[in-house]
């Protein structure tokens, strides 16, 4: 019962503004599809034009090779979960499942066995007769969950599935939802503005910006081979350091090294995560840390020389154990990142100046 | 240590505030006891004035008797009519957004600022004898000014404002979300509203259909101008009322007006039931209520 | 399911019956009256119509329904901030049941209230009694007007201002005692400006409301031509005269006045928005 889905060339504008612009994008059968962008990027009208809820200007979208633009939200066979759930308030949690199953006239005995099996599922199997009102939010979320489900859709679409919950909640019901969609295997496409969601979760990541896909790809690809900076900067912290490129050599601003690079010449920007930076304490070194702030496992460190700051993040035993503090002079070395030269537009890796012998250490490499 | 200053100031800056307070309560009590208790009272003083028998006996005369009845059968008429127009205004102002909406909210709005005479007159300009239609209506023999469907027209003018105010707002809170979720289900537009939209409303529509049926039962003004004021015929309880004080048969005139107060307690005490276990909804819109 | 090019699209049904049954109940019930009254009030030409409306008589009742309007709705802003002051703020045996009685004026038919208020205040009376002994005579003159449209005015301010005063935070005037300021002072510069443009819309509903009532007003008032007639039973007098054109004149005059207020009330209430966000 797994469907494929093929958009192509879908595009929309409200009012002058293009809200999409050309999305073209297959997602297979029984894959967990992530809609990765920030607000206004987009992946909410794509994933209401999906559910029938919105109509492109142009484009087509296909189940199975079967066009159901021209189908009703009503008969597309989508189960979407709403942002902030929409369960009906007037309705107990029965009722709120049973609700498509009863619009279509569905014996009541039927929807009575298919309504526990669902509470069953979502775990709420003694809250079938409570109001949502009474559920808490990630009790909500499941009911939302379960009611999508009832009515056997072809594909399952969420919209910000756990946006509206709180830290602890939120992981758990990520971890779940990653067991149904094993057990269940139904094709299921949701969106987020968090990329640690979309990378825990997804099989596969779509990064949309401006109304376009910037990048599609597995989680793994995507951190590894960012397609451009946008996509580098939204997945993670990171630095940007100008600098211009000479034999390979890659120098900041100051002509002091930074790396190395397959690019010849010619400026460019370079792009470290906190992470792939490592620190020693050396007395002769020419970075100086302006500050240090511990947050949790993780310390904070800023990093300054001849006007270039950056920004790095030890693990906070590893500070310690270096005995770093804040006014210290350190030798610093980028272990990892990418540049990007003004004359392309694809990120080459950036690799160490090994300037630094690698024993001494303090940062290890970073590949998340 | 600032709680304990604030727990010494206290006493010294309150102080005189339990005065203060103790004057407004006793002037909002008095307030409310000589404009709003008293007249409520009087009525019913003035009512049982000749004791029971003579209350009994005032309640049965069959113009009263007819009157009533009247006044019951335009309620029955307006209440439901302005109760779908309330419902179809909500659902096109509520869930679409297009030109003009703004214009249309300002028009639903317009009678409650149109004194009930001037409604009357307008009636009487497009129906009565000279009015826009007067001479086909005689031609057809259809009578609508100085008779029952003048009388029906002019509530329905008055009271119309009641139901759709009070749920455009709240429908408008309330978002469409549902009614997607709904026809993602599968539900058909009659279904989602149904078994949605209508739920959704409920309180608030109750509540709407309490006050637009005080003040259809109750219109004076409006009404007063287009009825033909034939005891027995055209008049309503309150025109009967009228008629009877002006009669000089006072003690009759308030026997019939402890009925319509009677029913105005009624209203409050089941506006004020629904307010106050539905108050998140009809919150919404009471900044806005007033009649 | 066509989307139309005017409006937003969206997937709900039933935008254009709604909206067809929606305009066509305006068009028959508003519209075509008031046009119907504009078409006649032009019909009367320029000239006739201020002659009718500048009549003697008209202006003499305009100015005893304005002035018993303004009065009514003056009387009942200091009242109603009082009453709806101590129905927010305190709490006190019989507040819900005072909360409930305040729309007693929406619920009871105006004639009720109307010969209600005549009986109480007639010199014979209950409240009559007791104020001829002073000379004071309220039914059948100027102040029976104003009585009545006290108390048909009252819940707009009260209901108007229950929840501005609700949202009020107590710390402001908390802070403006620790400050040092006196009663008098904290009212004043803390407390009535907040609530100053509720206080005037609910004032702008009750004058409105003033100027148009009736059925309250005919019982008590001496409707005396020219001394206590308010405007709408002119109307009333003129229609039963048969004096469409005079009744027209009138009308046009007081449509023009709630017109006024409303707009007022509205620019009022786009200002507050704008001043304190949505």
């Amino acid at each position: 019962m797994s469907t494929r889905i093929e958009i192509a060339g879908l595009s929309k504008a409200l009012t002058g503004q293009v809200v999409l612009d050309g999305i073209d994008l297959t997602i297979p059968p029984g894959e967990l599809t992530a809609l990765l962008g920030p607000s206004g990027s987009g992946k909410t009208t794509l994933l209401r034009m999906i559910a029938g809820l919105d109509r492109p200007d142009r484009g087509t979208v296909l189940f199975d090779g079967e066009d159901v633009l021209t189908r009703p939200a009503r008969e597309r066979g989508v189960g979407l979960v709403f942002q902030h759930y929409a369960l009906f308030r007037h309705m107990t949690v029965a009722r709120n499942i049973g609700f498509g199953l009863a619009v279509r006239k569905a014996p009541r005995a039927r929807i009575a066995e298919k309504v526990q099996a669902l509470l069953r599922l979502v775990q709420l199997e003694f809250l079938g007769g409570r109001y949502p009102a009474q559920l808490s939010g990630g009790q909500r979320q499941r009911v939302a969950l379960a009611r999508a489900l009832a009515i056997e859709p072809r594909v399952l679409l969420l919209d910000e599935p756990f946006g509206a919950l709180d830290a602890v909640v939120r992981r758990d019901l990520r971890r779940w939802l990653r067991r149904l969609h094993r057990e269940m295997h139904i094709t299921t496409v949701f969106v987020t503005h968090d990329q640690e969601e979309a990378f825990e979760l997804a099989d596969r990541v779509v990064v949309m910006n401006g109304g376009r896909i910037r990048q599609s790809g597995t989680p793994m690809q995507l951190y590894r081979e960012p397609a451009d900076s946008f996509v580098y900067r939204f997945l993670g912290e990171t630095n940007e350091i100008p600098c211009r490129i000479e034999n390979g050599l890659v120098l900041a601003e100051a002509g002091f090294l930074l790396g190395r690079t397959e690019t010849r010449a010619g400026g460019g920007t370079v792009y470290v995560r906190p992470h792939q930076i490592a620190i020693r304490p050396d007395e002769a070194g020419a970075w100086r840390i302006t500050e240090m702030v511990a947050s949790g496992p993780a310390s904070r460190i800023g990093l300054a020389r001849e006007g270039l700051i950056l920004e790095a993040i030890l693990p906070a035993e590893q500070a310690l154990a270096l005995g770093l503090g804040a006014e210290m002079a350190v030798e610093v070395e980028i272990t990892a990142g990418v540049v990007i030269a003004d004359a392309a537009t694809a990120p080459a890796p950036l690799a160490p100046a090994a300037r630094l012998a690698r024993p001494h250490l303090a940062g290890q490499e970073g590949t998340g | 240590m600032a709680r304990d200053a604030t727990a010494m100031a206290l006493p010294a800056v309150r102080a005189p505030g339990l005065g203060t307070r103790r004057v407004l309560i006793g002037l909002a009590l008095a307030f409310v006891a000589i404009f709003l208790v008293l007249p409520l009272g009087v009525i019913f003083a003035e009512a049982f004035s000749l004791g029971v028998h003579a209350y009994l006996a005032a309640l049965a005369d069959p113009d009263v008797q007819s009157a009533l009845w009247l006044t019951i059968g335009i309620a029955l008429i307006a209440v439901p009519l302005n109760t779908i127009f309330g419902l179809a205004a909500s659902w096109c102002l509520a869930h679409f957004r297009f030109p003009g909406r703004g214009a249309l909210i300002a028009l639903i709005e317009l009678p409650l600022s149109i004194s009930p005479v001037v409604a009357g007159l307008l009636l009487v300009l497009l129906f009565g004898r000279g009015g826009i239609f007067g001479a086909f209506l005689e031609a057809h023999g259809i009578r609508i000014i100085f008779a029952v469907p003048g009388m029906v027209l002019a509530t329905i003018f008055v009271t119309f404002p009641f139901v759709a105010r009070q749920i455009i707002p709240l429908a408008e809170a309330q978002g469409s979300e549902e009614e997607e979720a709904a026809i993602t289900l599968g539900a058909s537009g009659w279904q989602t509203f149904f078994r949605v939209s209508l739920p959704k409303l409920r309180w608030g529509l109750l509540y709407g259909i309490l006050l637009c049926n005080a003040r259809a039962i109750g219109e004076f003004g409006a009404v007063s101008v287009v009825s033909g004021q034939v005891p027995g015929q055209t008049n309503t309880l309150p025109l009967e009322i009228q008629a009877l004080y002006d009669g000089y048969r006072v003690q009759a005139a308030f026997a019939a007006s402890s009925l319509l107060a009677c029913l105005a307690i009624v209203t409050l005490v089941l506006k004020a039931a629904l307010e106050w276990h539905h108050r998140d909804e009809i919150r919404a819109t009471r900044r806005m209520q007033a009649g | 399911m066509k989307a139309s090019a005017w409006r937003e699209p969206s997937v709900l049904p039933g935008f254009a019956p709604s909206l067809t049954a929606t305009l066509l109940w305006l068009g028959l019930l508003i519209i075509a009256p008031l046009a119907a009254m504009v078409a006649t009030a032009a019909g009367l030409g320029w000239g006739g119509f201020w002659t009718l409306a500048l009549r003697p008589r008209v202006l003499a009742d305009l100015s005893v329904s304005v002035s018993s309007a303004i009065a009514a709705s003056l009387i009942d802003a200091v009242f109603g901030l009082i009453i709806a002051w101590v129905l927010t703020r305190y709490r006190f045996p019989g507040r819900q049941l005072i909360d409930a009685l305040i729309d007693l004026p929406f619920a009871l038919p105006t004639a009720v209230a109307g010969i209600a208020l005549a009986a109480l205040y007639a010199p014979q009376g209950p409240i009559g009694a007791v104020l001829a002994p002073f000379g004071i005579t309220i039914a059948y003159t100027r102040a029976g007007i104003v009585v009545a449209l006290m108390f048909v005015g009252l819940p707009f301010i009260v209901r108007t201002l229950e929840p501005v005063i609700a949202e009020l935070e107590i710390e402001q005037e908390e802070a403006a005692e620790v400050l040092g300021a006196s009663a008098t002072t904290s009212f004043f510069t803390v407390l009535l400006p907040p609530l100053l443009p509720a206080l005037l819309t609910g004032f702008a509903l009750a004058l409105a409301r003033a100027l148009g009532e009736y059925g309250s007003v005919i019982f008590i008032a001496g409707n005396k031509p020219m001394v206590s007639e308010i405007l709408p039973l002119l109307i009333v007098t003129e229609l039963e005269q048969f004096n469409i054109p005079g009744a027209v004149a009138i009308a046009t005059l007081m449509l023009a006045a709630s017109f006024l207020l409303l707009i007022g009330v509205n620019l009022l209430q786009a200002w507050v928005r704008k001043r304190h966000g949505a």
